[in-house]
């Protein structure tokens, strides 16, 4: 290990294999081939399985809730409970690749844009409102089509496309419906006319390791949603906004979602939970080798 | 080692997977998770909670 460790300490070598904690809500080949990775490497690795963690808040340190471990890489689907273990860690001073802030201001589409707006990325006009009428509004001044979001939850599930008030409407008034309080935060965006696919940009510690399009008939390019994926070649344009907007959010780890408008291209959205198996298919670099190593690099160093 | 589809009941053979792992069903195609390896066994996959995501 070279480098300074993240309390800037100078590090010193551990003495036996670092142990890393790969936290998951369930295994799929991003996390396959990750753990794989570790193993290749001579890693002590375990699966953290967040529907089988008791975190014990009340403890000083992370063994008492099962979490002895150097370094903890999150890949849990589940933002609440990747969330609370990541505050968690922090607070026993176990470093994570990607923070608990970088985590909260990506789960969340409306932290989401104000950090990308914050740092004067292109991103899609967004506005948010919290209730039906005021939501109206919102779609009236960024125009129809408007497109819905859920600030929380991805995998392109209950994104909407208002072509007109009485439809906003009508989508509106079932969202609130659903009843989670969460439903009742409305995250209204411009519908930005670009070809049928999306870019999928890959960055580990300030660097794009791939990139990848997405293409699909239906207007929501999502890899979960069947879209298909062939190899992007990673412009200058491409890595200074990636990287740019994974700067934004402070986030080491991250799968950037980029859209080709009709003045450059623009930031949809940073995924600290970013899936790579798409880009798997598509491109050469070792993702999973590489998400191992930078984890390596920041493995809490402390007396074997 | 040979695994029943909880959903549809088809049998097949699944081998080398991990405990946790998400496979799907190749005559229904549902989701379903790896409860045990040691025998195989599979069970329907945790059902998406509205916070999930990537
Ligand atoms: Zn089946």
């Amino acid at each position: 290990m070279t480098g300074m460790s993240p309390n800037g300490h100078a590090p010193t070598p551990l003495t036996r294999p670092v142990r890393l904690g790969v936290l998951v809500s369930y295994l799929r080949p991003e996390e396959k081939a990750i753990l794989a990775a570790a193993r290749d490497r001579g890693i002590e690795v375990a699966p953290i399985f967040d529907r089988q963690l008791v975190i014990d808040l009340s403890s000083p340190d992370a063994p008492g809730s099962g979490l002895d471990f150097d370094v903890v890489l999150d890949r849990c689907v589940a933002h609440s409970r990747s969330g609370y273990t990541l505050r968690a860690l922090q607070r026993w001073g176990i470093p994570t690749l990607n923070s608990a802030e970088a985590v909260r201001l990506c789960d969340d589409k409306a932290e989401n844009s104000l950090a990308l707006e914050l740092a004067g990325i292109p991103h899609p006009r967004t506005l948010l409102a919290f209730d039906v009428a005021s939501a109206l509004q919102a779609c009236e001044t960024v125009g129809y089509p408007a497109v819905l979001k859920p600030v929380t939850g991805s995998w392109g599930r209950l994104l909407a496309r208002a072509n007109g008030p009485e439809q906003a409407r009508a989508i509106l008034e079932q969202k609130k419906e659903l009843g989670s309080f969460h439903h009742a935060i409305f995250y209204v965006q411009e519908y930005v006319e670009k070809p049928d696919r999306d870019i999928r940009v890959y960055v580990v510690a300030d660097r794009v390791l791939a990139a990848s399009y997405r293409t699909a008939k239906h207007w929501v390019t999502n890899a979960a949603r069947g879209a298909e994926s062939i190899p992007c070649p990673v412009t200058p344009e491409i890595e200074d906004l990636a990287l740019r907007a994974c700067a934004a959010v402070g986030a080491r780890l991250a799968g950037i979602d980029l859209i080709e408008t009709r003045d450059g291209l623009a930031v949809v959205e940073v995924n600290t939970g970013g899936e790579f198996k798409g880009l798997m298919t598509t491109t050469d670099v070792d993702i999973a080798g590489v998400i191992v190593d930078e984890a390596v690099s920041m493995a809490r160093v402390r007396a074997a | 080692m040979n695994v029943t589809c909880p959903e549809c009941g088809a049998e097949w053979e699944l081998s080398g997977v991990e405990q946790g792992e998400i496979v799907t069903c190749p005559d229904c195609g549902v989701d379903l998770e790896v409860l045990s390896t040691n025998p195989v066994s599979v069970g329907l996959a945790p059902e998406e909670g509205e916070d999930w995501g990537e």
